[in-house]
């Protein structure tokens, strides 16, 4: 599709269901990301966040139920964790890598990166790099912008500089993609043909908008909307051998009958043969190595005009 | 319309409307005759679009005429509850947070299904308003074979294009003037 200034950040050109293969033959591929953004507002983690008693329960109880849960079921997930997370919750991080997840990066604070001064976000980045590195023994291969409760928009925040920074600093993957239902290239940088793959994300997987959403107390709970989402889209996706992807977090999900809801859908979706439920990185290699941008990345020029009688 | 949007000077409304019928004729190789707009009636007409889909005044197909009593315009109607941006999308039409309620498939198979049976059972007409970029989901696309599946399972269910749809009701039902 012809490139579109300040539109487009992508070919817009989706896979067909038979050019998607996964490893060793299997079938589709299941993504499980584990949001521990505790973060209501765009600003990031306040005081406020952490002094929920439903966020030391998801801490607590609740990733000791989806770790058991996961090492059940063969899952290996992918935790996105504010870098002042994983700073503060050590032992935490210690279970979640001794368990064999992944542990990649959101943020500093979890913070929307619009709000920062010019040129503060790459410093940001830098400094939410290096406390992982120091936390989990390793530079984080991904990086993830999820939604927060009191976010406008239900996409996640970036600003038009994240993926090219983000590709700078060697990151291997983007975790929060709206554009496609498969793995796909944002592009960072037209006139280059800079891109960095970026991995599916959906609100409408997201616990975030069905349990208590907007806040706790008020917000609409609505797990079984969550959890006929959940299946519907993995039934669809399996029958089409493609991916799919949810997004959890240990203080909604964890909690007695929304993890029973959990658990059984993932016990359903792993009884189908062939499912491939992998971490976030292993997913993005095997992308990166059978559609790699140079051969799979096909923007059209663009056919942006600007007209004088335009209203916007 | 050009950009989502009709510009309120006419000069500017017809060189919209002139390019956003030019782009469009490109791309479908025939001629366009229909609109979902609030572009000018008058305007419309004089371009050879004869038909709009862009009120839910009535349940049935209707001539609508400008405010001068001119100009008749088939309108087929549509309604917000048969769009699915209405219960798929978030912030639609800038609604706050606490006003979402996004959901899930089978409460709009249900909503729609009830719809479809309302209108079936009058012999009625539905006309249902799906966007590529929401409906286009995998699960979407399965519940909406799954409607129209249960759809054909009853005798009689004409599924035309708009397009088929206006000669249809030009040819059976032209507009015949104001009633006196």
């Amino acid at each position: 599709m012809p490139w579109k200034d300040n539109y487009t950040t992508s070919d817009e050109i989706g896979v067909r269901d038979g050019a998607v293969t996964w490893p060793e033959g299997r079938h589709m591929a299941l993504g499980l990301t584990v949001n521990l953004n505790p973060a209501a507002k765009a600003c990031g983690v306040t005081a406020k966040d952490l002094a929920y008693p439903t966020w030391h329960f998801g801490m607590d109880e609740g990733l000791q139920a989806f770790l058991g849960l996961f090492e059940r079921l063969g899952i290996r997930a992918t935790f996105a964790a504010p870098a002042f997370v994983a700073e503060a919750y050590g032992p935490q991080v210690e279970a979640i890598l001794k368990a064999g997840h992944e542990i990649a990066a959101q943020g500093l604070l979890g913070e929307d990166p619009n709000l920062l001064e010019a040129g503060q976000e790459a410093d940001h980045m830098d400094r939410a790099g290096e406390i992982l590195k120091r936390a989990t023994g390793a530079a984080p291969k991904g990086w993830y912008a999820l939604p927060r409760g009191d976010d406008r928009f239900a996409t996640g925040t970036v600003t038009d500089a994240t993926i090219g920074l983000l590709r700078e600093r060697g990151y291997g993957y983007f975790g929060t993609g709206l554009a496609d239902d498969a793995p796909y290239y944002w592009i960072s940088d037209f006139s280059r043909r800079e891109s960095l793959l970026t991995l599916p994300y959906y609100y409408h997987f997201d616990d975030t908008f069905f349990l208590m959403f907007p806040h706790e107390g008020t917000g609409l709970e609505r797990p079984a909307a969550l959890k006929r989402n959940w299946r519907a889209q993995f039934l669809a996706q399996y029958r089409r051998g493609r991916y799919f992807n949810i997004t959890v977090s240990p203080a909604r999900s964890g909690w007695q009958h929304r993890f029973d809801d959990l658990a059984s859908f993932l016990e359903e979706a792993m009884s189908y043969p062939g499912v491939w439920a992998a971490s976030a990185s292993d997913l993005a290699a095997h992308w990166q190595a059978t559609c790699p941008a140079e051969t799979h990345l096909k923007p059209a020029a663009s056919i942006w005009r600007d007209y004088d009688d335009s209203l916007s | 319309m050009w950009e989502h949007e009709v510009p309120k000077d006419p000069v500017i409304e017809d060189a919209h409307l002139t390019r956003a019928l030019a782009a469009l004729e490109t791309v479908a190789g025939r001629p366009i005759t229909g609109t979902r707009s609030s572009h000018t009636p008058a305007l419309l007409r004089q371009k050879g679009v004869v038909y709009n889909s862009f009120t839910s005044a009535r349940t049935m197909p209707f001539y609508e005429l400008d405010a001068e009593g001119g100009n008749p315009m088939l309108q087929l109607p549509f309604h917000y509850a048969l769009d699915d941006a209405m219960y798929f999308s978030f912030g639609w039409l800038a609604t706050p947070n606490a006003a979402q309620r996004i959901l899930d498939v089978d409460e709009i198979f249900d909503i729609w299904w009830a719809a479809f049976e309302h209108q079936y059972k009058r012999g009625g007409y539905l006309n249902f308003l799906l966007h590529p970029f929401v409906s286009g989901h995998a699960m979407r696309v399965d519940m909406i074979e799954r409607l129209i599946k249960r759809m054909r399972t009853l005798p009689g269910v004409w599924f035309p294009t708009c397009g088929a749809l206006a000669e249809h009701i030009f040819t059976h039902h032209p507009y015949r003037g104001v009633e006196e």
